[in-house]
């Protein structure tokens, strides 16, 4: 069989980069739109497991600066139901296949600060990602997922430009805030993330319970 | 006029155009097709077959119908017929259920939520098995033969699964239910998540 010649080599060799150049101009929404949605930039965790977002929150009154310090503190399964320390213990009836679990995480931001939105989420090793809420195991309680005290959000983000500054009760420079999860029974969480807008976002490793 | 013959090199290269035209041809026939270049995926089953989609598992239990609608919350009387479907939903990947129903009917058209028809599921974790409720307002002369589509992304079905279910449904069946004078009671299991 007659050799390829220098030219039938060069040309498909460069098969494969006209066809990675080809999947990247038709790319833009994928990776302008679809991609920053989700939370895929990694925040650096301090030596003592701290993550600190530092950036920006637009609202109608234009861009203000944010930072904000967050902790894991504990993943806990648990039997009933406390909003917070201190607060009223409600009972859970939780169902037979399901376990109820407490994530405490702790936030610190200047109370000044408009921290807006967050999404908080326990993952397993398999990726597999449980949200906040109690169903119909505790009675009169909706969880509602924010990275605020409960009642104490601080300010809030303006919704137009010419309206005063609005806010919720002063939020404490430093708290604890709790999440209450109905997950199967026998998942072992293997971390926790948190975000407020994508895609940047804290991940902390949990230890088994 | 005398047909030169072609070389080893051109012959090669004719194979690999019609090879390439011929991925080209695959690759169209699996993408969606109109109205849009990104529909949904649809993944077809049966009344009480489970089906696997990339957010979770689906089964349709049960089909009723008849004039008359009860609910929870309210009681509808129909001109025409109220279908109604249990479905079994365990979300797998995150928490979510099926936000967006449709019923394709026995002549083609597509119905869609309004005031009165009924879509009503738990948003539940991964791994829990939870239950939904479904009622549609339906014309009986075009009832036999619906498909009850279902996904989770109720503002956009494109480009990710559905489930499209044959909900089983006779002329017979539907003739039972024009004549039937006892309400459908759509509620929720009492041991539902």
């Amino acid at each position: 069989m007659r050799r390829p010649t220098r030219r039938t080599v060069l040309t498909i060799a460069a098969l494969p980069v006209a066809l990675a150049l080809a999947l990247g101009a038709s790319s833009q929404r994928l990776v302008d739109r679809w991609w920053p949605t989700f939370p895929n930039e990694q925040l650096a965790a301090a030596a003592d497991g701290s993550v600190r977002l530092s950036d920006t929150l637009d609202d109608a009154k234009g861009t203000h600066p944010r930072v904000v310090t967050m902790r894991f503190t504990s993943l806990e399964r648990v039997s009933d139901y406390q909003e917070a320390a201190g607060a009223k213990t409600l009972p859970a009836t939780v169902p037979a296949d399901q376990t109820l679990w407490r994530l405490t995480l702790h936030f610190a931001a200047d109370p000044r600060t408009v921290l807006g939105a967050c999404e908080v989420q326990v993952r397993d090793a398999d990726g597999r990602q449980y949200s906040p809420g109690v169903g119909d195991a505790v009675e009169d309680v909706s969880e509602f997922t924010s990275c605020t005290p409960p009642g104490a959000a601080g300010p809030m983000a303006a919704l137009s430009t010419d309206g005063p500054d609005q806010s919720f009760d002063p939020r404490p420079a430093e708290y604890d805030r709790r999440y209450h999860l109905l997950m199967p029974s026998g998942v072992r969480p293997d971390n926790v993330r948190v975000w407020f807008d994508t895609p940047l976002y804290a991940e902390f490793d949990v230890t088994e319970p | 006029m005398r047909v030169p013959r072609p070389n080893r090199a051109q012959l090669g290269a004719g194979a690999l155009v019609l090879a390439a035209l011929s991925v080209g041809r695959v690759v169209t026939e699996w993408l969606p097709e109109d109205p849009s270049p990104v529909r949904a995926f649809e993944r077809t089953t049966t009344l009480d077959r489970e089906v696997h989609l990339r957010y979770g598992n689906l089964r349709v239990t049960e089909v009723d119908g008849g004039k008359q609608l009860a609910t929870s919350t309210s009681a509808m009387l129909s001109p025409g017929l109220w279908v109604t479907a249990h479905v079994d939903f365990t979300p797998t990947v995150d928490k979510v259920g099926p936000a967006y129903a449709e019923l394709r009917d026995g002549e083609g058209r597509v119905l869609t939520r309004g005031s009165r028809n009924v879509l009503e599921c738990k948003v539940i974790n991964p791994g829990i098995s939870g239950h939904c409720l479904v009622a549609f307002e339906v014309d009986p002369t075009a009832l036999a033969g619906s498909h009850l589509a279902l996904t989770v992304n109720v503002n956009d079905q494109r480009g990710d699964d559905m489930a499209v279910v044959d909900l089983g449904i006779t002329p017979a069946q539907v003739a039972t239910w024009k004549a039937r004078t006892t309400p459908v009671e759509l509620l929720m299991p009492k041991d539902a998540t």
